[in-house]
């Protein structure tokens, strides 16, 4: 499913860029969690995420925000040499293993955590185990992030691929029930997954397992006689794409004394927050460097179609929603 | 102008049918077991129970269990035992199983006409019988048992301390189902399986003169091979004491039949190799994990609950099943999913594995020792993931492989009879001896 015009100028496809929509969402997230100094220091956050061997997130947040307990996952055993060695600061520890099986040695009530598992693939079972049990136990005022593949076509290809216990029996099931199979959730049964709804869906599973996650604990601190309870929104949704097409959902965990902090936060003055199902698309122009230094003259600005640099007026305004994450990629001899 | 007064209260009649109805004969023998050992708790606290027994022996005409395990105190017997129902004010022994204070009562009424229940202490002595029909005939106020002999503050010599009870006059149903094939076998090994705690701790069981034995429960375990462990506390409200939940789960043997989670309150196992949606396995709309396949035969999975307060453990009244609905038991599930998550995954590549020349799970696996996992929580330092990395350092080109395919049946009758065999493996395993001598030495 391309969404490439074919009027459009062949230079428009080179890649120039790296992966520069998933650069500003990066910012973009760095930028909602600094506000997180409302709710407690940031130096007592500790941020975990999937680093591989490129640790953007990583750096980015430990420059910016000061994080210095880090974190990384990597489930690939082989590749634990190189992960190590890849480490650009020493800050970052390094737990080798699956998300489930690694995420109850964190200790993920004993300090507010920001926790980004950008998985690499479509929603399955396990993440959404890890999603209930990240909602079920990371302290209040954590954040919890996830990135999926949102394409159908990645979907469709997963399930495909599965090896069933009964190969010949999976391959006859209709394309929900297995995708019910590879997702647990049975919602998509009977879902309308075209277009838009796919990651609708995927969101509103994801979502569902945040609920349980957070009734869980407040039983439990109901029934231990705390008042206290935990409550969540739902900060981001976002939609981009620079090869695949994919999909980042955040929710932040925090107590029920914490709402004014929260309130004071301020998240919904963020340009990309998103509390429900609308979601905030980042869609990164390719637009050339004496381009980009001619729009940012003009802005801020109410009326960018009328900034008078030759490119298409759509990429103005996509342009201008996301000028100040927008990378400045050049190469370098570092 | 008045009326007679409206006879609203139970007669005992529908009482005793309302207790007894959906009993099953062996729970009913289970929850005698249970008060023996609830009273060895009594006595140990929570050290050994080494020295103590429970002896069970039944006839067509006879039902009877003792037991050593400290007896009970006038006290108990007279406001506790005998009364229909707990009073709120009874304390909970820690660790008791017996929460409900009805088991004792409920096995009489449902096995038999007569009872004789005797109980010494270190310092008492009683005796309560109990003819049914003659308590059922007083249909008034007076649901009371008496004393037959009540002494207190009396010397009791060592071995004479404990409790038996006799039911006799036996029912048809309940004559006929204590000398049922199988029954003898069948109370044997699920008093076993639920009682394996104790037994563990030194308890004897005794059924029909066949003194039980405790094969503790194992996982495999090595340096490739490490169990998923994780403990907790589920804190109680208002000075209601804590839940106390130790899950471990890992592989072993490819057993069908005991594959599955295991439940255990208070030392008291309630589900055995389970593998339905209650203990996560196949469940649609939650969060789930697979359906139960041959490859997950390996899977074991034990959940040990224990609390002071039996009340908030997480077991139905008749302590045969897990309560899902509860608090306590909604956390547990969804951690036994997440620790047997990454262990479903790692069987499903062993099964990947099983027609290639290498086979290093299946190596870890082979060469790990089966070690006790209550032993195994004991020595554990806190919580840990499940663990299991290939072996690649055994080398063993010798090792046996399978190969099978099919061939006409004629032709496999003549090949058979040539090589004077008589199973079609050895008629397999004759030509590939054969073509193997000839073709490739």
């Amino acid at each position: 499913m391309s969404t490439k015009s074919d009027k459009r100028p062949s230079f428009e496809d080179v890649h120039y860029l790296l992966r520069p929509a998933k650069n500003v969402q990066r910012k973009m997230i760095c930028e909602a969690l600094a506000r997180l100094e409302f709710l407690r220091p940031l130096s007592e956050y500790r941020y975990i995420g999937f680093g591989a061997i490129y640790f953007g997130d990583f750096s980015l947040f430990h420059r910016r925000l000061g994080i210095d307990k880090m974190t990384t996952i990597e489930g690939n055993l082989s590749a634990e040499e190189r992960v190590r060695f890849n480490r650009p600061f020493d800050c970052i520890k390094v737990e080798m293993g699956l998300s489930t099986a690694v995420l109850p040695n964190l200790n993920l009530e004993g300090q507010p955590n920001i926790i980004w598992f950008d998985y690499d693939g479509v929603l399955k079972d396990y993440v959404r185990i890890d999603v209930r049990a990240l909602a079920a136990s990371a302290a209040p005022c954590s954040v919890i992030i996830v990135t999926l593949d949102a394409r159908w076509k990645a979907l469709v290809e997963t399930v495909e691929s599965v090896e069933a216990p009964n190969p010949e029996e999976y391959k006859a099931l209709p394309l929900p029930e297995k995708i019910t199979q590879l997702t647990g959730d049975n919602r998509f049964l009977k879902a309308d997954l075209v277009g838009d709804n796919l990651t609708e869906t995927y969101r509103q599973s994801m979502q569902a397992e945040m609920e349980n996650g957070i009734s869980e604990r407040n039983r439990e601190l109901t029934e231990s006689g705390n008042t206290n309870p935990i409550h969540f929104k739902q900060l981001f949704n976002f939609r981009y794409q620079d090869q695949a097409e994919m999909m980042t959902v955040g929710w932040l965990i925090y107590s029920d004394e914490d709402t004014p902090k929260v309130n004071a936060a301020q998240f919904h003055k963020m340009d990309f927050y998103c509390d429900g199902e609308n979601y905030f698309r980042i869609r990164a122009p390719k637009l050339t460097f004496h381009e980009v230094r001619q729009l940012n003259r003009y802005l801020p600005c109410a009326n960018p179609t009328s900034i008078p640099v030759p490119v298409s007026d759509e990429y103005k305004t996509d342009y201008t929603k996301i000028y100040r994450y927008f990378p400045s990629f050049a190469e370098a001899d570092i | 102008m008045s009326f007679p007064p409206v006879k609203a209260s139970p007669t005992k009649r529908l009482f005793l049918e309302a207790l007894t109805r959906d009993l099953e004969l062996e729970d009913a023998v289970h929850d005698l077991v249970d008060n023996s050992i609830d009273a060895a708790k009594r006595t140990t606290g929570k050290g050994a129970f080494s020295g103590l027994y429970v002896k069970i022996n039944f006839t067509k005409d006879r039902f009877k269990i003792s037991d050593n395990c400290g007896g009970i105190d006038l006290k108990t017997a007279s406001e506790v035992l005998f009364r229909l129902g707990r009073p709120a004010s009874r304390k909970t022994v820690a660790g008791e199983v017996g929460r409900f204070g009805i088991g004792l009562k409920r096995a009489i009424f449902m096995m038999g006409r007569n009872a004789l229940v005797e109980s010494s202490t270190a310092n008492s002595h009683f005796t309560v019988p109990i003819s049914v029909n003659d308590w059922k005939k007083n249909d008034d106020g007076d649901w009371d048992f008496a004393f037959d002999i009540y002494e207190e503050n009396i010397p009791v010599q060592k071995e004479k301390i404990g409790t038996q009870i006799e039911v006799w006059n036996l029912y048809a149903g309940i004559a006929n189902g204590f000398a049922q094939d199988g029954f003898v076998g069948e109370l044997i090994s699920n008093l076993q399986k639920k009682h394996k705690p104790a037994l563990e701790k030194g308890m004897a069981i005794e059924v029909q003169n066949t003194w039980l034995t405790s094969e503790p429960y194992t996982v495999k375990a090595s340096d490739f091979l490490k169990p998923a462990i994780r403990q907790f506390e589920i804190k109680g409200n208002a000075g209601k004491p804590s839940v106390s939940i130790k899950l471990i789960a890992g592989v072993e043997e490819s057993k069908p039949g005991e594959s599955g989670w295991y439940i255990s309150c208070n030392g008291r196992f309630i589900l055995v190799a389970d593998k339905t949606p209650k203990t996560g396995w196949g469940e649609v709309g939650d969060v789930k994990i697979p359906r139960m396949h041959h490859q997950f035969a390996r899977f074991r999975g034990f959940a040990f609950f224990d609390c002071d307060d039996p009340e908030r453990l997480p077991w139905n009244s008749s302590k045969t099943g897990v309560d899902v609905e509860s608090q306590v038991y909604g956390k547990a599930r969804r951690i036994m999913i997440e620790t047997t998550r990454p262990i479903i995954d790692r069987l499903n590549e062993l099964d990947a594995e099983s027609d290639a020349d290498e086979r290093p799970l299946f190596d870890a696996i082979e060469t790990a020792d089966s070690k006790s996992v209550t032993a195994l929580i004991a020595e554990s330092a806190g919580d840990s993931s499940f663990h299991w990395v290939g072996r690649t350092d055994l080398n063993k080109p010798e090792r046996p492989v399978r190969i099978s395919y099919t061939r006409p049946l004629n032709k496999v009758r003549e090949v058979r009879e040539k090589l004077d065999v008589e199973a079609n493996r050895e008629a397999g395993e004759g030509t590939f001896d054969y073509f193997y001598e000839h073709e490739i030495r």
